[in-house]
């Protein structure tokens, strides 16, 4: 594991560690917008959850800018 | 047909791609409109759960009782009162409790599994699935009544002994190292340093950079305490068997902790990145807000990805376990204890790796918070 020789091998593991943190931080972001969402819906008592889907959506749309960035960081 | 002609402008790349995305939607749809429509039965477990509540204190059936294995599978996942070694014998763990009147200890064989309340100073309590009521004067079970529980549950014992562990290893060797300087290492020495070595050469050099020795105790002591605590929940008998890294409020600590680290060391690049964007201002209202949210969704994902993980291995283990139950046959066995095998040694990989990447993303982000420049 600390042997110099996989170097490359280490690299690409931390490669890969980097972009499946890239997927579970877009869950992560979706997950947090949606639940304030929801919790404004909740407090407000409205009959369609339409904060709840704007939020979501814009999760997404974050989601999506955060895993652009890192990818072309 | 040449799929390529199809992918070849780029603009039709752009259209495949949204299509995708838009049937990818579609079915989240599908997926909500299912959870509608299981409301109903919620309602009626919520008043089979209400009988079982009145039933509580008739006479407990030992005959045959139906298996549930969604339920044994939760208790043995969830936190608890006390520590199940085997057959009816569990291992009694102190009480705390802060309620109104004041502190209350005791311990938790008081409750002989849930079947009696105890009578303390202040209040009577009962046990119920395995959370602490007060219960009131009328015999009924008192939800106004606050009671703050700092008892030291299961997982708390657990991360004590596994805490103890750590110890008594790490001193042994920190004493080796003051024993045999100058020569090569030797027993429990040889076989942590290397994996010393490895925190320090794979995962915080690379990812930090010069000024990684600060972060070195950081990173470490959140590796080794992972490790050693998805090692312990892997053994199924006494001083392991508690899910501590399956645990949200575990890993919504350690994750806060990491949270805390990064942006106490940000420097003034970080922080020009988050207040002061490229962009142009009149994006600053929308810019700000993603990137504050870019500060606790990356911890998060820490957060629900360690939990994620440890209690999905645990899950996997006790559904093939529970598989010998559903069917009521020894002939399964074999091939349960053959999977479940399987799954452990897999799950001692995964024990491995997610203490890996904690600490990989952890390094990761302080390296993010303290680099230089863009």
């Amino acid at each position: 594991m600390g042997n110099p020789k996989d170097e490359n091998g280490g690299k690409k593991a931390n490669a890969a560690v980097k972009y499946s943190a890239i997927g579970f931080q877009m869950i992560a972001t979706i997950g947090l917008l949606t639940f304030i969402g929801y919790k404004i819906d909740e407090h407000r008592g409205s009959k369609t959850n339409i904060i709840t889907a704007v939020f979501a959506l814009a999760g997404v749309g974050i989601a999506l800018y955060q895993a652009i960035r890192q990818v072309t960081r | 047909m040449d799929c390529n002609q199809v992918l070849v402008s780029k603009v039709k790349k752009v259209i495949v791609v949204f299509t995708l995305l838009i049937a990818f939607l579609s079915i989240k749809i599908d997926t909500f409109a299912q959870v509608d429509s299981a409301v109903i039965p919620v309602d009626s477990v919520v008043a089979e759960s209400a009988e079982a509540v009145s039933g509580q204190h008739g006479a407990v059936e030992h005959g045959k009782e139906k298996f549930e294995p969604t339920k044994v599978i939760m208790e043995h996942i969830a936190d608890s009162h006390m520590w199940h070694l085997w057959g009816h014998t569990s291992l009694p763990l102190p009480v705390i409790l802060y309620t109104n009147g004041g502190l209350e200890v005791f311990s938790s064989g008081n409750f002989h599994h849930g079947e009696h309340d105890y009578v303390g100073k202040y209040n009577t309590y009962r046990l119920e699935e395995d959370h602490i009521k007060v219960v009131g004067a009328d015999g009924k079970i008192d939800e106004e009544a606050s009671v703050l529980d700092f008892s030291i549950t299961k997982n708390v014992a657990a991360m004590f002994v596994a805490i103890l562990v750590i110890l008594i290893v790490f001193i042994s060797v920190a004493g080796a190292y003051k024993k045999r300087v100058g020569k090569s290492p030797k027993g429990l020495q040889s076989f942590i340093e290397p994996i010393i070595i490895f925190v320090r050469d794979d995962i915080a050099k690379p990812n930090i950079g010069h000024k990684y020795a600060k972060f070195m105790p950081y990173l470490l002591t959140t590796f080794f305490f992972i490790l050693f605590n998805n090692i312990f929940g892997l053994i199924p008998i006494f001083p392991g068997g508690a899910n501590v890294t399956g645990n949200i409020a575990l890993t919504f600590v350690m994750a806060l902790g990491t949270m805390i680290i990064v942006n106490i060391n940000g420097n003034k690049y970080y922080w020009k990145h988050i207040f002061k964007p490229d962009v142009p201002f009149w994006l600053y209202p929308i810019m700000i807000p993603v990137e504050l949210i870019g500060i606790i969704s990356k911890p998060f994902a820490l957060m629900i990805r360690l939990f994620a993980n440890i209690t999905a291995g645990h899950i996997i283990v006790l559904s093939l376990i529970s598989l010998i139950f559903i069917f009521e046959t020894l002939a399964i066995a074999p091939v349960s204890v053959a999977f479940v095998l399987f799954m452990d040694v897999l799950e001692l990989l995964v024990a491995f790796l997610q203490a890996f990447i904690f600490t990989l993303l952890t390094a990761l982000f302080i390296g993010m918070a303290v680099e230089e420049h863009h």
